[in-house]
């Protein structure tokens, strides 16, 4: 059995021990703040009291008898009306024993004694006294599970909140062990195995000041000195021995960088994210009449013109990204995002905010392909999935440890101030890009940069897997992303009664399903070198996911579905690019940043189409027949992929063996 | 050829070697201070959140009180600037609750029909609060609003003619300052706590950390001992301190790097002595 690492081992404990501490602080504090509110019910129930109590003496001194006052319960009643926890409230006299007047919310049945109602509720008792002397009792009752709910809530908050804060741990970590750690042994790891397989041609520079970098230097230095040997034995017995040996000394080469994008992508993505629980707010704020559209309507259009500026910008900033290098672009899509995200801060109308938001979606637009383009560049054809599920899993785990954070923080520093924090973020990911990344290299004698074209638009569209990848896998896949998680979910959830924290919850399944799915499912993939039966399968559990929901009508349904959905695009979105990558031929001018930027820009569709296809469904089917018929769907472009799939494969073998 | 490792460079190696392990250690130390910190406060939000409601829905209690009895009189046709008990429940709210520094009264035309307790709040009193709709759900026309501003907790309902067009708003400054005093109580105690935590959670993983990272230093030293006594010519170096137990995976490969160098040395040499 394969051992772990020691330096597997040191990133165990780290994660370890700080999961276990903020798991305890949580607790901590989930203990301190029930402490701090359990006596908020007291309070209340004593100035409900107190107010029935001024009530009372006021028709006492009127001199009506306590046993004649007229219409006293609908008094009572009106006073539970617009309070939730509030649900009996009654006038008892000891001397006769008997509830002269009460009242109740929630349909409860006409309390006859002290034991039934406190069996009921959460009763508390207070003396009316007059001229010091008790005439009678109020009795103020509460629901008993409201306050124990009340702490649920808090309890689930908490608990959110301590995902999110160890996502955002985790992130960091990863990072610095990755830094520190990983990637010098990578580096390591990497000159072992080419002096395994004789080759002695390159070797790796570590640039650190630690042991783990020093003793990387010291294997280099031992390459050169078997290269140095070596070239002193006869031609014919180095042949004998089958090295491959450089012309002079070994190449220097960096180490891999692949990791180094992740901490800038889930910035970016963190401050985009900020906004997406509090946005339609904000905008709702600065909402003036567009004739002809709905006010609904008007509330969307900044987020309609968002994803709209942000699929068209794909294409164009895939190719200048090529050409300029990865660091510019990311630095210059940072900082767009950045100036988008402060104007929308100081936007007065709508107008503005639409043009804002578009700056914004340029610098997102930006900052994603390029981080891909990262990926390509510093993935190959083996390890890609792997580098896309890391792509993935930032980007999913930035927009949730975003949204929620974002949430909270609003209600705390208001919008305005949350919008600036996003901004400063999203330059901090710039500063960092300027740390870590390497600039472009010019080569004098490279061609120069391709332009997109008409041309590059027919050639992928009539390459036959990359429409068989991109209409029945990717477009599906961005459909359900859109028009089941982003737009059925709230409105089905909100019709079951679900709060907007509910909600939340239940949609980060999602998420949390990508982030810690998707490394696993990668690494997977590239073990097993079959990308196809992961986005068949990933295909699968989508159809799944949709069909649970059909059958499992309510909350749990929803979860289970959205978990499914999670997992399946955990699994099944990463190989699309992959595939796409390794299926497309690249001819006509065609470059690997251009085909990202069609892809991306051509699944946009499902994305686009999404709400409007479930919305649709919803309001001619109704909601549990809509997923029924959005399971079908997916099944049927999964069952078609399949076939066109082995069919072009059996094609290509045919042509393989006539050629 | 490599240098070879002097008295002064093993010196050297041994601080450097201490570098990652202190690195890893503050990193350790200050993603848990992160970590706990961030969970702490956003949980303190969270709690600063369900105090200001519960507060909140406490004086919707009195503001009901108020609210009914004003209520009581317009239906009766009365204006509302004659309802003169209304001043009084006022006053008793003020004098109830020491937190609740102002209670006033506003027609529909911002003019302070009825007051209790001092200060003014009219200019904190958001324009909004007096464009209400009546929403009227089951017979209850009761609406919440809340504001906070720097000095106060505002809260509010609005007052509706039989007509359900709105005659005015009835509202109460609560003290900030004492519901403040009441979570900067509870934030002392999550700071004293996870202090705590972070305290024993990083003692207990620097000592893990340290115990790991001693022997992944001395297999490091080892390596690098190894691969330079071997470049200098030392034969058979040991790849394992421990023959019980099993080489791991980085050591298997430092033995083939060995094997290597051995073979490209004797080649070396054979060729050498092959040419004198």
């Amino acid at each position: 059995m394969k051992r772990i690492s020691l330096s597997g081992s040191v990133v165990f404990i780290a994660v370890l021990v700080i999961v276990l501490g903020t798991a305890a602080s949580a607790w901590i504090s989930l203990g301190l703040i029930k402490d701090s509110l359990q006596p908020a019910q007291q309070e209340k129930a004593a100035i409900v009291a107190q107010s029935t109590d001024r009530l009372v003496l006021h028709l006492l001194d009127q001199g009506v008898p306590l046993e004649r006052f007229g219409r006293m319960e609908d008094v009572l009643s009106s006073r539970l009306q617009g309070h939730a926890d509030l649900e009996f409230l009654a006038i008892y006299e000891p001397k006769s024993d008997t509830l002269l007047y009460q009242a109740q919310a929630g349909g409860h049945e006409r309390i006859v004694s002290q034991a039934w109602a406190e069996k009921q509720f959460a009763l508390y008792r207070y003396p009316l006294m007059q001229n010091g002397q008790t005439l009678a009792e109020v009795w103020v009752g509460f629901d008993p599970g409201f306050m124990a709910q009340v702490f649920e809530e808090i309890g689930y908050d908490i608990a959110t909140i301590l995902v999110v804060t160890l996502l955002l741990a985790m992130e960091l970590l990863m990072f610095i062990t990755t830094y520190h750690i990983k990637t010098p042994m990578a580096g390591i790891h990497a000159m072992l195995d080419r002096v395994a397989e004789k080759d002695l041609r390159e070797v790796v520079y570590f640039p650190g000041k630690d042991e783990l970098s020093h003793l990387g230097n010291r294997v280099a230095a031992a390459i050169g000195s078997m290269t140095e040997g070596l070239k002193n034995v006869a031609t014919g017995r180095r042949a004998d021995l089958g090295y491959q040996l450089p012309d002079g000394s070994p190449k220097q080469v960096g180490l891999a960088r692949l990791s180094f994008v992740r901490p800038p992508l889930f910035l970016v993505i963190f401050s985009e994210s900020m906004s997406l629980s509090f946005f339609p707010a904000y905008v709702n704020a600065l909402y003036e009449p567009i004739p002809g559209l709905s006010p609904s309507l008007v509330i969307g259009l900044p987020i309609s013109v968002f994803m709209l500026v942000w699929a068209l910008s794909l294409p164009v900033a895939g190719q200048w990204s090529d050409s300029v290098g990865r660091k510019k672009a990311f630095m210059v899509g940072a900082g767009l995002t950045a100036m988008g995200l402060f104007l929308t801060a100081w936007c007065d109308n709508l107008w503005q905010l639409l043009i804002v938001r578009s700056i914004t979606a340029v610098g997102y637009g930006v900052v994603f392909i390029t981080a891909q383009g990262y990926v390509t560049d510093n993935t190959t054809v083996e390890n890609r999935t792997r580098g896309m599920a890391m792509f993935l899993s930032g980007f999913f785990s930035g927009s949730l440890c975003g949204a929620a954070i974002g949430g909270i923080l609003s209600d705390r520093i208001g919008f305005e101030a949350t919008f600036i924090l996003s901004a400063t973020l999203s330059l901090a990911s710039a500063v960092f890009v300027m740390q870590f990344f390497e600039a472009k290299v010019v080569d004098p004698n490279a061609p120069p940069p391709a332009v997109l074209s008409f041309k590059d638009f027919t050639t992928l569209l009539t390459d036959k897997y990359f429409l068989l990848i991109t209409f029945l896998s990717a477009i599906p896949a961005k459909l359900l992303l859109t028009g089941f998680l982003y737009y059925t979910g709230p409105v089905y959830l909100n019709q079951l009664g679900a709060n907007q924290s509910s909600v939340g919850r239940i949609l980060m399944a999602y998420g949390l399903a990508i982030v810690l799915i998707s490394p696993l499912s990668a690494w997977l993939g590239d073990r097993l070198k079959n990308k196809t039966a992961f986005i068949i399968f990933g295909g699968g559990l989508s159809a799944l996911a949709l069909f649970a929901v059909y059958l499992i009508p309510g909350v749990y349904g929803m979860f289970t579905g959205v978990l499914l959905l999670g997992v399946a695009h955990a699994v099944g979105v990463s190989p699309q690019l992959s595939l796409l990558t390794e299926k497309v031929k690249l001819k006509n001018g065609l470059t690997l940043g251009k085909t990202i930027g069609i892809f991306r820009l051509t699944e946009r569709i499902g994305n686009i189409a999404g709400p409007l296809v479930a919305a649709t469904l919803i309001s001619l089917l109704g909601f549990q027949s809509s997923f029924l018929w959005l399971s079908t769907g997916v099944a049927t472009s999964l069952i078609l992929l399949v076939v066109l799939y082995l069919m072009f494969r059996t094609m290509d073998q045919r042509q393989l063996q006539e050629a | 050829m490599a240098s070879v490792i002097s008295q002064s460079d093993q010196a050297k190696n041994s601080s450097k070697a201490s570098s990652l392990m202190g690195r890893l250690g503050l990193t350790l130390v200050f993603v848990l201070v992160f970590s706990v910190s961030l969970s702490a406060l956003l949980a303190y939000f969270n709690f600063e959140k369900r105090h200001r409601e519960l507060i909140s829905s406490r004086l919707q209690v009195m503001l009901d009180e108020v609210r009914l009895g004003i209520d009581y009189g317009t239906g009766l046709g009365l204006p509302l600037s004659s309802l003169s008990e209304t001043g009084e429940q006022l006053r008793t709210l003020v004098a109830a609750d020491e937190a609740i520094d102002k209670a006033v009264v506003y027609s529909d035309q911002k003019q302070a029909v009825f007051q209790a307790g001092a200060g003014d709040i009219q200019t904190q009193v958001p324009e909004v609060w007096f464009e209400q709709k009546a929403v009227e759900v089951s017979g209850n026309k009761s609406q919440l609003l809340i504001q906070e501003t720097d000095n106060y907790l505002l809260v509010a309902e609005p007052l509706f003619n039989t007509f359900n067009v709105q005659s005015g708003i009835v509202v109460l400054a609560y003290n900030r300052g004492v519901y403040q005093a009441e979570n900067a109580q509870l934030l002392k105690q999550q700071a004293l706590r996870s202090s705590l935590g972070v305290f024993v959670s990083a003692l207990v993983g620097l000592l893990f950390l340290w115990m790991m990272m001693r022997r992944l230093r001395k297999q490091i030293l080892r390596l690098g001992g190894n691969l330079d006594r071997q470049l200098q010519g030392e034969v058979s170096p040991d790849y394992s301190d421990d023959l019980s137990q099993q080489p791991d995976e980085l050591e298997a490969r430092f033995q083939l790097l060995n094997d290597r160098v051995q073979e490209a040395r004797k080649a070396s040499s054979n060729s050498d002595s092959a040419q004198q």
